[in-house]
């Protein structure tokens, strides 16, 4: 599969982004100007990382924390892919 | 309510004063005066409610929040409880030193508006000189870091500079722009003849900003809001009555949308009944949750998931009916009517700029 997030390649949270836990709804939120995303752990987890981190940095981070699978790496990619398109995330 | 999800997002109408007087203005033709509005306490308290009851975004908006003393102290206040606060103003009333201090209480992110560049025309507007001041505001919060989203409400006399709008926002590195088309409510319903553009010029319009963005790929969000007079469909207004925003005017009064003071319903006062009560429990904000208070051509329709019957507001001020499907709805009876060129309708006649 040819990805669009190459494992060198630093992000940083968009500007204004801030992350912090939504007691009411459960979960983790993201907060962008004029939008609010909810997140599950892994996703508020990765968007956490990726300050100063590379793709490759952020897998194997997870990877020692969770003993994951193989699918860990496209996984990653994938959110971050997503993440990058919706503006969560901006290229360094 | 069962099954019904918190708000997502607080507008905080902190007060109706501005030092602008543009002829759209979305605030009542009835506005707060300075002495009915809500003290630093009472503002504090609602943002406690509104983060208790899962509150995210806090947009303080107005008329023009910068005119209230206390903005930096219900800033912190806000962040203190969680909520994200976005402030939303002229840029008139702001100077380095404020910017810094609001940054420092926790301000996430700022959005500016523009009424138009070309200097005669944006005093025309704005009714004062405020463009070079809108400008150097613009800069400093750019330069403080502060996501910046300029806002540009267009209509027929400003819809031609709509490049140099795009062009400014880029220049200045913020982060989105939104054009939006005039929504005709309060004081643009009643400049209405001064404010409708031409099919011809909005169709040019759009035709640039889509090849600005085909120029200009990724550079920035560009949020075009639909001139719904045009539109086949209505739009789901606010995602539906009562979804996701909660607005609470500068005198305390809930409402489900900045426009629904128009409306002869009687709205909760947050200083009366609890946030939590209006949002879940109060008759005003279930009045048009749902499909059931619909009729036809609503209710058989299968979009009532997608556009919820459209605007109240419109409906309302158009047919006088608080039902009615809204009258820009290709299927309402009152499009052809109203809405059709030929019939005159609120169209302007003829080509000629008022200014």
């Amino acid at each position: 599969m040819q990805w669009n997030v190459p494992m060198a390649d630093r992000y940083r949270l968009a500007p204004g982004a801030r992350i912090r836990p939504d007691p009411v709804r459960g979960g983790v939120v993201l907060l962008l100007p004029e939008r609010a995303v909810l997140l599950n752990e892994t996703a508020a987890e990765i968007l956490e990382m990726c300050q100063d981190r590379t793709v490759e940095e952020i897998v194997e981070a997870l990877r020692v924390r969770y003993e994951a699978g193989p699918d860990l790496e496209e996984d990653v990619r994938g959110f971050l892919e997503e993440a990058l398109a919706r503006g969560w995330v901006w290229r360094v | 309510m069962a099954g019904l999800d918190p708000p997502l997002a607080l507008v905080a109408e902190l007060t109706h004063r501005c030092p602008l007087h543009c002829l759209y203005c979305s605030n009542p033709l009835n506005l707060v005066p300075r002495e009915s509005e809500l003290n630093t306490e009472a503002w504090l308290r609602v943002f406690r409610e509104a983060a208790a009851l899962g509150i995210l975004q806090l947009l303080l908006s107005g008329g023009e929040p910068l005119a209230r003393k206390d903005l930096v102290a219900l800033v912190a206040g806000a962040v203190e409880v969680g909520l994200y606060p976005v402030l939303i103003t002229s840029g008139v009333g702001l100077d380095r030193k404020r910017l810094r201090a609001l940054k420092e209480a926790g301000l996430a992110a700022v959005q500016l508006s523009f009424q138009a560049l070309e200097p005669g025309l944006a005093r025309q507007l704005a009714g004062g000189e405020f463009l070079d001041h809108k400008l150097r505001a613009a800069r400093w919060v750019a330069e403080e870091g502060l996501p910046l989203t300029l806002n540009v409400v267009l209509h027929r006399q400003n819809l031609h500079e709509i490049e140099a709008y795009l062009d400014l926002a880029r220049d200045l590195g913020a982060i989105a722009i939104e054009l939006a088309n005039t929504q005709y409510y309060g004081w643009a319903w009643l400049n209405r003849a001064h404010l409708l553009p031409e099919k011809e010029s909005l169709e040019a319009a759009y035709a640039k900003v889509q090849a600005w963005r085909a120029r200009n790929p990724g550079v920035m969000e560009v949020v075009w809001v639909v001139p719904d007079y045009y539109a086949e469909y209505p739009k789901p207004c606010m995602g539906g009555w009562g979804a996701t925003h909660l607005v609470v005017s500068p005198d305390g009064r809930a409402l489900p949308c900045p426009a629904a003071f128009l409306l002869p319903l009687d709205f909760p006062k947050v200083t009366e009944v609890p946030l939590e009560e209006i949002w879940y429990y109060s008759e005003a904000f279930n009045l048009f949750r749902g499909t059931a208070w619909m009729q036809e051509p609503c209710r058989s329709c299968p979009r009532k998931g997608i556009d919820f019957g459209g605007c109240r507001c419109q409906a309302y001020m158009v047919t006088g009916d608080l039902t009615a499907t809204d009258p820009v709805c290709r299927f309402s009876p009152w499009r052809e009517r109203w809405l059709s060129p030929e019939s005159g309708g609120p169209w302007p006649r003829g080509r000629s700029n008022p200014g």
